[in-house]
């Protein structure tokens, strides 16, 4: 279950004017990116996990022929993704996926997957809906310094940096859960650009580490972040082909 | 548009491009600092691509900016 | 870090409290009773003491006989302020064991001091405390002691306390062979009976009669029993202040044995030790001790305050003292040396941190004062050096220095020639950048006075930058390329002896350039006995400001003085001179990193006294003269005719600095050598017209003419400028280098330019460089 603290996250970062590419570090030049690696073709079904105002549905729909399904936990965020796409949308949580086994191409999940309070069902069940071949497609924020991540663990605040993990975990957790991956590639040059971005607009990382408020110290938080050093990632995970070779294309 | 347009943009409608004689029109540029780039709406005259910085940005946003991306 | 952080004595426990064995914080006690805050006092004492009538009638004050006051007059009268602390204070009720009831049971035989402290102790921790006491009352000894000096009802109120703690208390009960009885229905024994009874309860014992026990732990050696108190008496008893502390150290070890962890570790600190604080006396009046109005009732609540207020509360901040950059962030150096060790290593620098390790002036001054010789400047550097091959220096934080490096070692304004008709020299005048920046004429009186005065007639000249910069900025590479350079240079011209007016630059060379034959100017002046003739008139009086790099250079001090006596002058010396005088702030890029700290630092050394100073840097004669200080520089004293005049100048902007320095080097390549330098530049024709207040601004911006005369050069030759409807100004933009300068500005009637404002930013735009 996503907590509500959680969807506040997005809802205000979505308030906040933030709109078009830059909710997220590496904007849609890094959704294609990934599109690519994961070599998706057009009618590739594809679910958007935590697909907020729906951005990188309405791109991969129209631009890159995707048939593109929504899923977010916020009913704010979906009624303006309801607004910018005619895509199908569906209010839900990561732990538990309406969905039937092995129906979907492709799982795109940006800035979200650090959000999800429960990576392993996540994960689980990401794996569940996924054809055999199916691929994971996953953008988000990693500690690059592992060691400070016990102390993000430490912070009383929901933010997706809270859930930041280091590299070597991002890549064990979805090991483990039987993908393959297929690319890992560090993005942190983006989520520098996109913090310059968000002070342009009068914002602070700092508020955006805090964002859901009453996360205590600034200070504390801001040195908690510091010493993960926090970067960004694109990954692609492909979940191997059943032995007996049907669901591949 | 941003809510802090009138700092962005300053008193844009004062000035035209004395190169070309037009007036500024807002749109994207790129701006980048330390290897980092991103765009962002400001001044700039249609023609030739001169950009206007205010200087109240150049001495308040644009400094923040550099500071955040200096501090890594 | 760990090593440097030992130096630092700050955390040390003064006197007093290291004496104490039951270490009791004397000093916050004294400063919260020299407040009236009696509660936090007796807060404090009991957090040692768990007794506190009975010590503060019978205590054999350990800590007064260590007070430092009692080097200049009585100490402190620590015992009979505790006393006013019990008296007037209420006694806080013992808290309930937060823990849960444990287990294990805890006998302690013997109800004396000692042994009622462990059973307190270890009853709060939440352990199953029994005592065994063999008379019909607890509190052994203390029953002996005169009356008058120790009442029962002092005893009585503090015995109390035990009765608000779960212990079992047998009275009456003398045990015979007890510790093979007790081990089965006991966890733990702590054994605190009278001397004497170490036989019978069958403790190992030395040929006196006193059980042995670990010195640290308080371990008999048998298996989970300990023993303190009487049991180790040989000829004297113990004294109750360390009965206690014995029996609050065997409760540590009872818990750590129950709790089956080490006994051993981390155990230094208990008992008494000698304290390594140090603490400065100087300025403490002594005054004497505060007398009690009725002595058999012990000091009213007043006269305690006054007496805790004598007090000096002992700590080490020497540094601190002296360095308003120390001052500043608040702290004293051992917790520096952390932040900057955890800014390095863990936390990624924030602007915080980042700024103050670029604000020391790494002038050594707290390595000077501090009684462990802790070096700030040192750390510092180390840091910033780490930081810039980490690639975590801003930028912005001595960019515009290291261009000012660049400038003064360009072709502009950098050169190194023999004497003219010579192809080596004996001697070469090197004098730094700022000084030909700031007194370029007298670069040049210097050079032939040398010429003249020195024998023979081969003195080169030098013209550039030592590279401190550098240095300071952590750039090891820009500064191992500078060096390099003048090295060859020196080489070529027959390594000469480098006659240096900077200390800065004296510094460099003795430091980094050791097998260059070196002298300071000073001293060569003083030693040839060749300085000018004494200024004529009154003496006057000014005070000495001795440059932060001559710290150790004792000879440059005295040559100084010296010829500034001999010139006719009386010398009020500064308080903190010689080895002991502050950095301008221009040291280690301070101004640049933080200008309001420079300010402060300039402010406080400006006034600490009225005469005219007189120094011998062109840097620190500047920064002075800039805040209105009158300052005269040596030079002035010995080539200006009107002192008067040039100790009120101010020093000249930076764009004035880089001009002086280029047309130094042109007027003498052409006066001395004959040479002329290549023509000025499409940009250095552009005539400029700015008012003060447009000039003071740019200045403030670190914006220079030269950089201002490029954007116009730029913007005139490709068209790009914007055009303001209303006032009919030009503004246009251009990055030359690193940095994208805005100029407002019109041509006027006669080919110059007027302009009306500029800034300056770091972030790229386009637009900036078209041709």
């Amino acid at each position: 279950m996503v907590s509500e603290m959680t969807v506040r996250v997005y809802e205000r970062t979505h308030a906040a004017g933030l709109v078009d590419d830059i909710i997220r570090p590496g904007g849609l030049a890094l959704t294609d990116v990934m599109v690519d690696r994961a070599g998706l073709e057009a009618g590739d079904l594809v679910l958007d996990i935590g697909c907020g105002p729906a951005a990188s549905i309405e791109h991969l729909r129209c631009d890159r022929g995707l048939e593109m399904i929504g899923l977010d936990h916020s009913a704010a965020l979906l009624a303006a993704a309801r607004a910018n796409t005619a895509a199908p949308l569906v209010r839900g949580d990561g732990g538990r996926l309406p969905f039937s086994d092995a129906s979907i191409d492709a799982v795109l999940a940006e800035c979200s997957m650090s959000l999800m309070p429960d990576i392993n069902g996540t994960l689980d069940e990401i794996s569940r809906v996924l054809r055999p071949g199916g691929s994971l497609l996953c953008s988000d924020i990693y500690a690059r310094d592992p060691d400070g991540v016990a102390a993000l663990h430490a912070l009383p605040f929901e933010s997706c940096i809270r859930g930041a993990l280091g590299r070597d975990e991002v890549l064990g957790l979805v090991a483990n859960h039987g993908f393959e991956i297929a690319s890992w590639e560090d993005r942190s040059g983006e989520l520098r650009s996109f913090a310059a971005q968000l002070v342009w607009r009068g914002g602070s990382m700092r508020t955006f580490w805090c964002r859901t408020g009453g996360a205590g110290d600034p200070d504390a938080v801001e040195a908690a972040v510091n010493w993960a050093r926090p970067g960004y990632y694109s990954m692609v995970a492909r979940k191997p082909d059943d032995l007996t070779g049907e669901g591949r294309r | 548009m941003s809510p802090n347009e009138e700092t962005i943009l300053g008193d844009e409608s004062h000035w035209l491009c004395a190169n070309c004689g037009v007036p500024l029109e807002i749109s994207k540029v790129d701006v980048a600092y330390l290897g980092s780039g991103f765009p962002v709406d400001l001044a700039r005259c249609p023609r030739c691509g001169l950009v206007f910085i205010p200087e109240e940005l150049a001495l308040g946003r644009m400094l923040d900016v550099e500071q955040q991306l200096e501090d890594k | 870090m760990r090593l440097l952080e030992d130096e630092c004595i700050q955390d040390c426990a003064p006197r007093c409290t290291a004496r104490c064995p039951a270490h009791v914080d004397a000093r916050t006690l004294l400063a919260a009773i020299g407040r009236g805050d009696v509660s936090t006092a007796l807060e404090t004492f009991m957090r040692a003491v768990p007794f506190p009538g009975i010590i503060s009638h019978v205590c054999d004050r350990p800590c007064e006989d260590e007070c430092l006051y009692g080097e200049i007059g009585n100490p402190i009268a620590i015992r009979a302020i505790e006393r006013t602390c019990v008296e007037q204070g209420d006694r806080p009720k013992p808290k309930a064991s937060l823990r849960p009831q444990r287990n294990e049971r805890v006998a302690i035989i013997g109800g004396g001091i000692s042994g009622l402290t462990t059973a307190h102790d270890l009853a709060r921790k939440g352990y199953r405390v029994t005592v065994f006491e063999s008379t019909k009352r607890l509190g052994g000894r203390l029953w002996r002691a005169d009356r008058d000096y120790l009442p029962a009802a002092v005893i009585e109120a503090d015995l109390a306390v035990l009765g608000d703690l779960d212990i079992d208390v047998r009275l009456g009960t003398p045990l015979g062979n007890t510790v093979d009885l007790l081990i089965d229905d006991f966890d733990a024994i702590y054994a605190a009976a009278g001397p004497g009874a170490a036989a019978v309860l069958g403790l190992p014992m030395d040929d006196r009669g006193s059980a042995v026990v670990d010195p640290v732990t308080f371990s008999t050696g048998i298996d989970g029993v300990f023993a303190g108190g009487g049991l180790l008496w040989g000829t004297e008893m113990h004294s109750s202040i360390t009965s206690i502390s014995e029996g609050r150290r065997a409760g540590i070890s009872i818990d750590r044995y129950l709790q089956e962890v080490s006994l051993t570790a981390s155990r230094s600190g208990e008992g008494p030790y000698e304290s390594c604080l140090y603490t400065s006396l100087e300025g403490v009046d002594a005054h004497p001790r505060i007398e009690m109005g009725n002595p058999d009732d012990g000091y009213e609540w007043y006269e305690a305050m006054l007496e805790a207020q004598r007090c000096i509360q002992c700590e080490c901040m020497e540094c601190v003292d002296v360095c308003q950059y120390l001052e500043d962030y608040g702290k004293y150096p051992r917790k520096y040396v952390r932040e900057i060790y955890n800014n390095l290593s863990i936390v990624s620098g924030t602007r915080h941190s980042n700024k103050f390790i670029n604000s020391c002036s790494l002038c050594g001054l707290c390595a000077e004062v501090c009684p462990t010789d802790l070096d700030m400047g040192e750390v510092v550097l180390e840091a910033r050096r780490t930081m810039v091959e980490q690639d975590r220096m801003p930028p912005s934080a001595h960019d515009f220095a290291l261009r000012d490096m660049q400038f003064s070692n360009g072709g502009k304004s950098a050169m190194a020639k023999n004497a003219p008709g010579t192809d080596s020299s004996s001697y070469v005048l090197f004098p730094g950048c700022q000084l030909a920046a700031s007194a370029p004429e007298h670069v040049q009186k210097l050079f032939s006075h040398l010429t003249t005065s020195l024998p023979d007639d081969d003195v080169g000249l030098m013209l550039g930058c030592c590279g401190s910069p550098a240095n300071w900025a952590g750039r090891s590479d820009l500064f191992d390329e500078t060096i390099t350079r003048w090295q060859q240079e020196l080489v070529a011209m027959g390594d000469p002896t480098v006659v240096l007016p900077c200390s800065s630059c004296f510094q460099v060379f003795k430091t980094s350039l050791p097998d260059v034959e070196i002298v300071s100017l000073w001293e060569l002046l003083d030693a040839e006995g060749i300085t000018p003739e004494a200024v004529a008139g009154e003496p006057r009086m000014v005070s000495i400001h001795d440059p932060c790099t001559t710290r150790h250079e004792t000879g440059i001090h005295d040559s100084i003085r010296r010829m500034v006596g001999d010139m006719g002058y009386e010398i009020d010396e500064l308080k903190a001179s010689r080895e002991k005088t502050s950095c301008c702030s221009y040291g280690g890029h301070t101004w640049l990193a933080n200008p309001d700290l420079s300010n402060r630092i300039v402010e406080r050394r400006i006034s600490e006294n009225d005469a005219d100073y007189v120094t011998y840097c062109a840097m620190c004669r500047d920064f002075f003269a800039a805040k209105g200080k009158r300052t005269l520089h040596v030079l002035d004293l010995m080539f200006e005719p009107d002192v008067d005049e040039r100790a009120g100048r101010t020093g000249p902007g930076y764009s004035q600095r880089h001009e002086n320095r280029a047309r130094l080097k042109r007027k003498l390549l052409k006066e001395i050598w004959g040479e002329s330098m290549a023509g000025d530049e499409q940009c250095e024709s552009i005539i400029l017209r700015l008012s003060d207040d447009v000039a003071a601004r740019l200045d403030d911006r670190l914006i220079l003419i030269e950089d201002i005369q490029r954007v116009i050069e730029y913007a005139e030759r490709t068209g790009r400028r914007l055009a303001n409807r209303d006032t009919g100004h030009l503004l246009a933009y251009h990055r030359p280098d690193a940095v994208t300068y805005w100029v407002e500005y019109l041509p006027t009637d006669d080919g110059a330019y007027e302009i009306f404002n500029a800034y300056s930013h770091r972030m790229e735009i386009p637009g900036s460089n078209e041709t």
